[in-house]
């Protein structure tokens, strides 16, 4: 805004400086060369008048020798024109034609004096009367002279001064426009070529705080994978400064925390290799080591870029320190463990609760009915347990529990097992793909176990130490013979074992 | 410029001679008004009587001197006649003439009055601008001391020329610059051929001339035009008789006369554009 106002603050005056004087001299040459044109017209004139006065002179003659008035007429027009002519070479010129006037006049009153005299036949008359018109005409021959070099000398002067004009006017609309080119030629070239280079300079600043001021450790690698650009934030990220990655092409290879180096090795080697540039973005995850000695979650995206041309430019990286997100991510995994355990598991006896006892059956039900295979249920319970608890304290029933629940946990240990505690001191055990005698044998070695344990239970009929009643059922389910038809049999099968003294085990097959 | 007046001359000269050689003629001599007159009848006389009119301008009172001295046989005077003259010689009044005042067809004027017209005379007017024109300079053409029309012209006006031998003092003049001229067609190729000029001159010479297509205007003179009527009535200012005069002894001019009078005279007369007066 400044510029312009300056410029046509300077520039205003001259052009209207230039225009007055284009104008000015305009004007002066038009009304010179109109004059010049006007003085070639009158010297033309007076050149022309001479011969109008010899014509009309010698017309007049002629006409005196024929005697024939009608011949006077011709002379008396040539003479009204030669007066015209007079009259205006006095109007347009400083000359002072008033000689030139009174010569002719002269002249003419003694010609027609010898025409008259001619007239009436007298003779001497007539010729003197034309020595005085030889007389007159030799003056007046010497005023025509006298005039055209006077206008030959004013034409040559008004050329000159048109000349002038032309050259002063040339010259001054020259060094104007000199001038002004001197002037536009910064303004309107050179101005925006550095209009263009702030512009690119503000354009690359504008790129320069949109790339260094990312929060990411982003980076560029051209088409010969040469880092062309780090953002600041890599100092952020890693603890090593850009300065440090741009003089050290394989840091980044070289702080890879080296469980990741395959995956890094693997990204590199496949992901945007130059002579395929592809479109996608591609991810990696892996993790370096900072310069402090820290381990760093990255998340790596990279994707191949073009110029305005199409031609590719390399590869374009985004860094970002997941670090914290990961951390939060394990913490999390962990509780959702803990609470899955929670909900499936006993907190006492640390074995599956009924809760997943149930949905356990129902599955290994289904899944028995899909294979056609047999599948076992255990059910057991401590015997005279409350009695237990009234005498040693629940304490002590809890700890019989415990001891309880890892012999089963260590007899029934097979991957697909599940061991459960049912309900007070009720445990179930499911047993896929297990036959009856399996079973049974299976039940037989933990009443055994319980019972070499000899956790004493001075208050129980059947022996002085803990022991437990076992009952089994074994089928291959179908639509009668589903989960609770089998917990049923089971049920009955520890019903007959406790009917039988306790300390047994008793298989129904259904 | 010196090549066409010397040849000029020569042919003049030779023109002239040649007109001098005659045999049987009879001269007659005076005011230029008339000699159109004769010019026209002269052919059919010559024809008619073998014998040839030698004609010659002059002025009135140059053909009555010859008369007088015998040199010619016949005067043209164009002015009134004296009582004296009229018992003196014989005469024959062939027409009027007025002296018409003429300028150049270009002037802004139709009319002149006769208070003008001595001013313009007499130098008090010097200048066409007084009418209303731009040009400066006036050429004021009056005519020779022995021309008829002179004579006319000074009793009009109260002026007399400058040129007159003893004149009483006090006389009014005519300016001393005024351009004397000659004959009628001096005074008409002079106004015609320069626009300044202003003139007097027979009005049917005028009316001949301006009808030939010469750039003059005849003037009215105090608000009347010069024609038929205005000069036979009178009417018109200035009017003078158109005469022959000669010698009551002289055969010859008896014996042209009497031709004169069977000839077409009135028709000739009225055609130069006079007034013409019943024989």
């Amino acid at each position: 805004m400044k510029t312009k106002r300056s410029y046509w603050a300077l520039w205003l005056p001259t052009l209207a400086f230039s225009v007055v004087i284009v104008l000015l001299f305009s004007v002066l040459y038009f009304y010179l060369h109109h004059n010049l044109n006007a003085m070639l017209e009158t010297h033309k004139r007076s050149q022309e008048l001479t011969k109008k006065i010899e014509k009309m002179v010698s017309s007049t003659l002629n006409g005196a020798f024929l005697g024939n008035e009608e011949k006077f007429l011709k002379t008396v027009k040539l003479s009204n024109e030669i007066e015209d002519d007079i009259v205006l070479l006095e109007r347009k010129n400083a000359f002072d034609t008033a000689p030139l006037s009174e010569s002719y006049e002269q002249l003419y009153k003694k010609l027609i004096s010898a025409v008259s005299y001619t007239h009436e036949n007298r003779i001497e008359d007539a010729r003197d009367a034309l020595v005085e018109v030889e007389t007159y005409s030799d003056d007046l021959e010497k005023q025509l002279e006298k005039l055209n070099a006077y206008l030959a000398n004013e034409e040559k002067d008004v050329e000159q001064t048109l000349f002038a004009i032309v050259l002063v006017s040339g010259l001054t609309l020259l060094s104007i426009a000199l001038l002004n080119g001197l002037y536009l030629i910064p303004r309107w070239v050179i101005r925006p070529l550095e209009q263009f280079s702030q512009a690119l300079q503000e354009s690359g600043e504008k790129y320069r705080i949109v790339a260094d001021w990312t929060y990411d450790w982003e980076y560029w690698l051209d088409e010969d994978r040469n880092l062309m650009f780090v953002s600041p934030s890599v100092e952020r990220v890693t603890g090593y400064t850009p300065d440090e990655f741009s003089r050290n092409p394989s840091l980044l290879s070289d702080i890879i925390y080296s469980d990741d180096a395959a995956i890094w090795h693997h990204h590199k080697e496949t992901a945007h290799l130059p002579n395929r540039p592809e479109d996608n973005a591609e991810e990696a995850e892996f993790r370096i080591v900072r310069k402090d000695g820290g381990i760093v979650y990255i998340d790596h995206i990279c994707r191949p870029v073009y110029d305005s041309f199409g031609k590719y430019m390399g590869v374009r990286v985004a860094n970002r320190d997941v670090t914290q997100k990961m951390e939060i991510l394990a913490e999390l995994r962990e509780k959702n463990r803990l609470l899955d355990m929670l909900a499936t598991t006993d907190g006492l006896s640390g074995l599956y609760n009924r809760r997943y006892f149930d949905e356990a059956l129902a599955k290994e039900v289904e899944r028995s009915k899909r294979s056609g295979m047999i599948l076992s249920l255990i059910m057991c319970d401590i015997d005279y347990f409350k009695r237990y608890n009234d005498t040693y304290g629940h304490q002590k029933g809890d700890e019989v529990i415990k001891s309880i629940a890892d012999i089963l946990g260590s007899t029934f240990n097979r991957q697909i097992d599940v061991v459960a505690r049912y309900g007070g001191e009720e445990f179930v055990i499911i047993l896929p793909a297990t036959p009856p005698e399996e079973a049974q044998k299976l039940a037989e070695l933990a009443r055994i176990g319980i019972v070499k344990l000899g956790i004493e239970h001075t208050d129980s009929k059947t022996a002085p130490c803990v022991t437990m009643s076992f009952g089994i059922a074994s089928c291959i389910p179908d639509r009668e013979a589903n989960g609770s038809e089998l917990l049923k049999q089971s049920d009955e099968a520890l019903y007959q074992s406790k009917e039988r003294g306790r300390n047994a085990t008793t298989l129904i097959k259904c | 410029m010196i090549s066409f007046k010397l040849v000029g001359i020569f042919f003049l000269t030779i023109a002239l001679h040649g007109a001098e050689i005659d045999f049987e003629v009879i001269r007659i001599t005076g005011a230029t008004t008339i000699q159109p007159i004769l010019e026209k009848l002269a052919p059919l006389y010559t024809a008619q009587t073998s014998k040839k009119l030698q004609l010659e301008g002059g002025g009135s009172e140059a053909g009555m001197k010859k008369i007088i001295d015998r040199t010619s046989a016949i005067a043209m005077v164009v002015r009134n006649l004296t009582a004296d003259e009229k018992n003196r010689f014989a005469y024959l009044t062939i027409g009027y003439d007025a002296v018409a005042i003429i300028y150049h067809k270009s002037r802004p004027i139709r009319n002149v009055t006769k208070k003008e017209l001595i001013g313009i005379y007499d130098g008090t007017i010097g200048d066409w601008r007084a009418f209303g024109y731009p040009s400066s300079g006036l050429i004021v053409v009056s005519r020779k001391v022995d021309r008829g029309t002179l004579p006319i012209f000074e009793a009009y006006t109260g002026l007399k020329s400058p040129n007159h031998p003893n004149l009483p003092a006090g006389t009014k003049l005519i300016r001393s610059d005024a351009w004397e001229a000659e004959a009628n067609i001096n005074t008409l190729l002079w106004v015609a051929g320069l626009k300044e000029s202003i003139g007097y001159v027979s009005y049917g010479e005028a009316n001949r001339y301006e009808k030939m297509g010469y750039p003059i205007r005849i003037s009215a003179l105090d608000g009347v035009n010069p024609s038929e009527a205005t000069i036979r009535s009178g009417i018109y200012p200035i009017r003078m008789e158109l005469n022959f005069v000669w010698d009551k002894n002289n055969p010859k001019a008896e014996e042209f006369i009497r031709w004169l009078k069977t000839s077409a005279l009135e028709e000739t007369v009225r055609d130069l554009g006079f007034v013409v007066v019943k024989q």
